[in-house]
């Protein structure tokens, strides 16, 4: 697995940063290793202690990234993947949830209030990425400064990191996106 | 939207939302004057400026992310709620962790109540939990406080699982209460002084907890006021793995539970787990509770990363880890100073540092909220940073940009914040004097406090997160400040003087001792001025600027300044006062590099004497004192007590330090030396490559202590005839001396000379002659063809050309040694007496395993 990631990592960046076939195919890598992480995470986490996404990218990228062979910015570029990675995971399951609501399937029972919560956000969550499908459009990378800060948990200097770009750009970038998002999402 | 458009959009709206909302009106009317679809679609943005989607907040997803990601509401069907667990009807399910369920449980007989029962969920070995769960049943059953929720009962359900009944409580994690709440300061003080009484009340029961943290703290209302209430009293001690507080481990090596509450002890498993690991947790609560943030962050919870952080790492000061947001600055504000202090008295490494009891924690914290000063001081090692700066130069001048930035910023603030605490002291002391003297020592506490306040944004600003990737060198960064402290502090003498000694030792620390000698005749000048010449502070300043002209290698200068800080402080503070004995220690080491050996003995024992009556043995002022001395005494040729005073500094070191520690390390290279000295070789091999296995772990390889370390650890194989090894070590010594020392250092000649040694065993006997040589004119160029280590080097050439079989050209060699010794040395001095024997008869100078005098002219670490 590591071994496998390393080398598409590299081939990644070898084809340019947006080359869409790699991006999907580390996708496809890192789905299955982060939920399995997030499983053994679970485990050991106590009640009253949520899973830090951060932590979890870290991680993940500890797991599958062989630190010996890959340059600084592969981190970069691992921690914008692994921040579509949470966004794609979460809205799947978000889409999933309310197909299964729909089609009246079974009540389910939950074993914590917060999960309540998190099924009503579901929608919230949907919503935001179609707004931000929508925004991406217009401002590509203001949508991924969101991406990074809301799906992975980062803070704005390692977003500028990611992006190469100042912190002041990322500010700027987080509070364009703000307005922007929350006018579309009000009218919703 | 097209893009020209939308990127006017934006750049309007981020310029509006910094003006104040009267200014916005005016503004837009400017800028989108005659386009009105333009203001129309600003307009429409702004106000979500204020006022964003709760989705995009900080955090809002993360518990979603989890949940999801790690499959709980998918797939994972509810375990079945039994109906009994023991004598115990469940009615509910509370909640669900790691450990275990949760359940809300009821009693009808003998009396009717619900509990909580937490049934374990590990493989554990449930009767051992319960049996120790039992020996400390009747000591829990003596708790009774409004703060405690009461441990009832204990057992093993069916399947023989164990489980915990507990008093039911109904409330939210303390931090989390706070955070609904949005408590003020004084408010989180008085809740965790609650805290810290149920605390104190089950330690004085002879209860600790060894679990706290917030999901343990429930804060609940009775009679309309908060009660915090700790659960989980006995449980943490009843399941620890071995009941002898070992971590808990999964197989790949990660920590179960988390580790950010707990303590260094805890972390490191050494059982010694008291009721100061309690004062620790709380400490972790209250800089959470302050900041919102952990004094540490994990990035895994790999148990060793952890136990590395926990061991190593210092916590930041509350004040400093505010997280960025509205209201920072005041909070960082607030928090600055005393509560600083209080929480990072709480969280020292060594359990006897923090403080002795719960009371004393919570008083101190009493003290501040009525505003009287604390009783916590910053960490004590600042009076000590001249040692640091002398420890650590080789680190120092070696080391990367950012540890310099850290090394500055810790030696600064450690120098200041001793200061201050000394104040601080005062100020406490004088609290029962006469009100114009406590209000002068008050005076006095305000200038130290400010001028680390001063200090402290003079780093954060420069640090490289705020200057978005400028690189500033150490040099720019001091320069900056030297700078604005000069233009802001005009008319300020007293903060001035103080700033600019501060900063001058921060030159120094860096290598940077001709400035840092500038800037200190400049501290001098204005302290003498506003002081007058004979004030404890003139005496401090002059004791930092012998430290300065020792480092541009002005001994004469260093030696006239260190006499002077010591007469001053000897007057002030008194000779039995440590800072004192640091100034009388900086004039020892002056005088031994001007060869004066009586009297830097004699001032080194008079500093070792004042830290063993002030802070006793077992401290490690007194262990660097004794080291001091035994270098001395080894360069006087007093080899016998030299070895037992290193062999008694090394046992302090290492009672003072567990585990690695680079002060234990420099002990064990030195006593290995020593050991030599007295050719006792076994021993001192072992000691030797203790020091560099030391080093290697706490530096990494080939950094420059290991490179020391490695040099004694070679010059022992060379000296056991172990000629390859040694040859193989001196050279990657060699390598690591050419990349980080200053090409004009005197460890470069050392260590050719010891490589040419080693050549020669091995019958190189060109190669030999040629390093030899080159050694020695590399030590005549840098230290002059007088020093001491100039006659070893001529006196190791001779011993190559007695192997070259030259017995004349040899005993010319042996010959200028023997002069240059005579300069410094009585006729007594082992290294005389092997001179004169090797002029009388070269063949004495040959070299053979373990049977050469070997008086050392080896690279070891300077002594402090």
């Amino acid at each position: 697995m590591s071994e496998d990631f390393t080398r598409t990592l590299r081939a990644m960046q070898a084809a340019g940063e947006d080359a869409p076939a790699v991006t999907e195919k580390l996708l496809g890598l890192l789905y299955p290793e982060l939920h399995r992480l997030a499983e053994s995470l679970m485990r050991r986490e106590r009640s009253g202690h949520t899973l830090q996404p951060t932590a979890l990218v870290h991680e993940a990228y500890l797991k599958l990234v062989d630190d010996t062979r890959v340059e600084w910015q592969d981190r970069a570029h691992f921690l914008g993947i692994a921040a579509r990675a949470m966004r794609q995971i979460l809205v799947d399951h978000a889409r999933k949830h309310q197909a299964a609501k729909r089609g009246g399937g079974m009540q389910r029972v939950t074993l914590d209030e917060s999960f309540g919560e998190a099924a009503g956000r579901e929608f919230e969550v949907l919503a935001l990425n179609e707004a931000l499908e929508k925004f991406a459009r217009v401002d590509e990378r203001a949508a991924r400064v969101v991406e990074l800060k809301v799906f992975a948990g980062m803070k704005i200097a390692e977003i500028a990191h990611v992006l190469d770009v100042s912190k002041r750009t990322v500010d700027g970038d987080w509070a364009m996106a703000r307005m922007w998002l929350g006018r579309e999402l009000g009218e919703n | 939207m097209d893009p020209d458009r939308y990127e006017r959009v934006k750049r309007l709206l981020l310029a509006a939302r910094e003006l104040p909302p009267a200014a916005r009106a005016t503004f837009l009317d400017r800028e989108c004057a005659g386009d009105d679809d333009l203001r129309r679609e600003i307009e429409s943005l702004l106000p979500h400026d204020s006022e964003s989607p709760s989705i995009l907040e900080d955090g809002a997803l993360e518990r979603d992310i989890g949940d999801v990601l790690a499959g709980v509401p998918e797939g994972i069907v509810p375990p079945a709620i039994p109906e009994h667990i023991g004598p115990w009807q469940i009615v509910g399910i509370l909640g669900e962790g790691g450990m275990g369920v949760v359940y809300r449980a009821r009693q009808e007989t003998p009396i009717r109540r619900e509990v909580a029962l937490k049934l374990i969920r590990r493989g554990l070995d449930t009767d051992r939990v319960v049996a120790r769960f039992e020996s400390e049943r009747r000591a829990l059953a003596r708790m009774e406080h409004p703060g405690i929720a009461r441990v009832l009962d204990a057992g093993a359900d069916a399947a023989g699982r164990p489980y915990f009944v507990m008093e039911a409580v109904d409330g939210a994690p303390i931090t989390e209460y706070c955070r609904n709440e949005a408590l003020a300061v004084e408010e989180r003080l008085e809740l965790f002084r609650l805290v810290c009484d149920a605390v104190s009340h089950a330690h004085r029961r002879g209860i600790i907890h060894r679990d706290l943290k917030p999901s343990n703290i429930l804060v609940t209302q009775a009679d309309g006021r908060a009660q915090p209430k700790i659960i989980d009293f006995g449980i943490a001690k009843a399941t620890s793995e071995s009941g002898t507080d070992e971590p808990a481990l999964t197989q790949e090596g990660h920590m179960i539970g988390t580790p950010e509450y707990m303590s260094p002890e805890q972390a490191d498993g050494s059982g010694n787990v008291d009721t100061r690991t309690d004062i620790y947790s709380l400490g972790v609560l209250l800089f959470e509770l302050l900041t919102g943030v952990l004094p540490y962050r994990f990035e895994t919870h790999r148990y060793l990363e952890i136990r590395r952080v926990l061991r190593e790492e210092f916590p930041r000061r509350p004040s400093l880890a505010v997280p960025e947001g509205p209201g920072a600055e005041r909070l960082a504000r607030r928090l600055a100073g005393d509560l600083d202090n209080v929480v990072l008295k709480a969280l020292r490494k060594e359990p006897d540092r923090r403080y002795g009891s719960v009371d004393a924690f919570a008083e101190d914290l009493r003290r501040h909220l009525e505003g009287h000063p604390v009783t916590a001081r910053p960490d004590t090692f600042g009076y000590r940073a001249g040692k640091f700066i002398r420890r650590h130069r080789l680190a120092v001048g070696a080391a990367s940009l950012l540890f310099v930035t850290l090394a500055v910023f810790t030696v600064a603030l450690a120098r200041i914040s001793a200061e201050a605490s000394r104040e601080r002291d005062r100020a406490l002391a004088a609290e029962e004097l006469a009100r114009e003297e406590a209000g002068r020592a008050q005076r006095e506490a305000e200038t130290a406090s400010r001028v680390s306040e001063l200090l402290e944004n003079l780093f954060v600003e420069a640090s490289p997160t705020e200057t978005s990737g400028e690189n500033v060198t150490v040099r720019e960064l001091l320069d900056r400040g030297t700078e604005r402290v000069e233009e802001d502090l005009q008319g300020e003498p007293d903060v001035l003087g103080r700033m600019l000694t501060v900063l001058g030792s921060a030159y120094n620390a860096v290598d940077q001792n001709e400035r840092a000698a500038e800037v200190l005749r400049e501290a001098l000048r204005i302290r003498e001025q506003s002081l007058g010449p004979d004030h404890a502070d003139v005496g401090r300043t002059l004791a930092a600027l012998a430290n300065a002209l020792h480092g541009v290698g002005d001994y004469e200068g260093a030696k006239q300044v260190a006499e002077r800080s010591v007469s001053i402080l000897d007057a002030t503070l008194g000779p039995g006062d440590v800072e004192t004995a640091d100034a009388r220690g900086g004039l020892a080491v002056n005088l031994q590099a001007l060869g004066d050996l009586a009297g830097a003995e004699e001032n080194f024992r008079r500093a070792s004497e004042v830290f063993l009556a002030v802070n006793g043995e077992e401290n490690d002022d007194y262990a660097w004192s004794l080291m001091s001395l035994a270098y001395v005494l080894s360069a006087e040729g007093e080899y016998s007590e030299s070895q037992e005073l290193y062999e008694k500094a090394l046992a302090i070191q290492e009672r003072v330090h567990a585990g690695p520690h680079s002060d234990v390390a420099i002990a064990l290279t030195h006593l290995a030396m020593a050991r030599g000295r007295m050719h006792r070789w076994a021993e001192a091999e072992s000691l030797a490559q203790r020091s560099v296995d030391m080093f290697r772990q706490i530096y990494g390889e080939d950094t420059p202590s290991v490179s020391l370390a490695r040099h004694n650890l070679a010059v022992v194989q060379l000296e056991t005839g172990h000629y390859a090894e040694a040859k193989a070590e001196f050279e990657r010594v060699l390598a690591s001396n050419r990349k980080d020392l200053p090409p004009d250092h005197p460890y470069l000649g050392y260590t050719l000379g010891s490589l040419s040694l080693a050549e020669l065993g091995l019958g190189h006997d060109e190669r030999a002659e040629s390093l030899a040589r080159e050694s020695l004119a590399h030590l005549r160029r840098v230290l002059g063809d007088d020093h001491p280590r100039t006659a070893a080097a001529w006196f190791r050439l001779g011993r190559v050309l007695v192997g070259r079989n030259r017995p004349d050209d040899a005993r010319r060699a042996f010959r200028e040694a023997d002069r240059i010794y005579a300069l410094h040395y009585p006729e007594s001095h082992p290294k005389r007496q092997e001179a004169h024997a090797a002029v009388e008869d070269p063949e004495s100078g040959r070299l053979r395993a373990s049977a050469s005098p070997s008086t050392g002219d080896w690279a070891t670490p300077e002594g402090p």
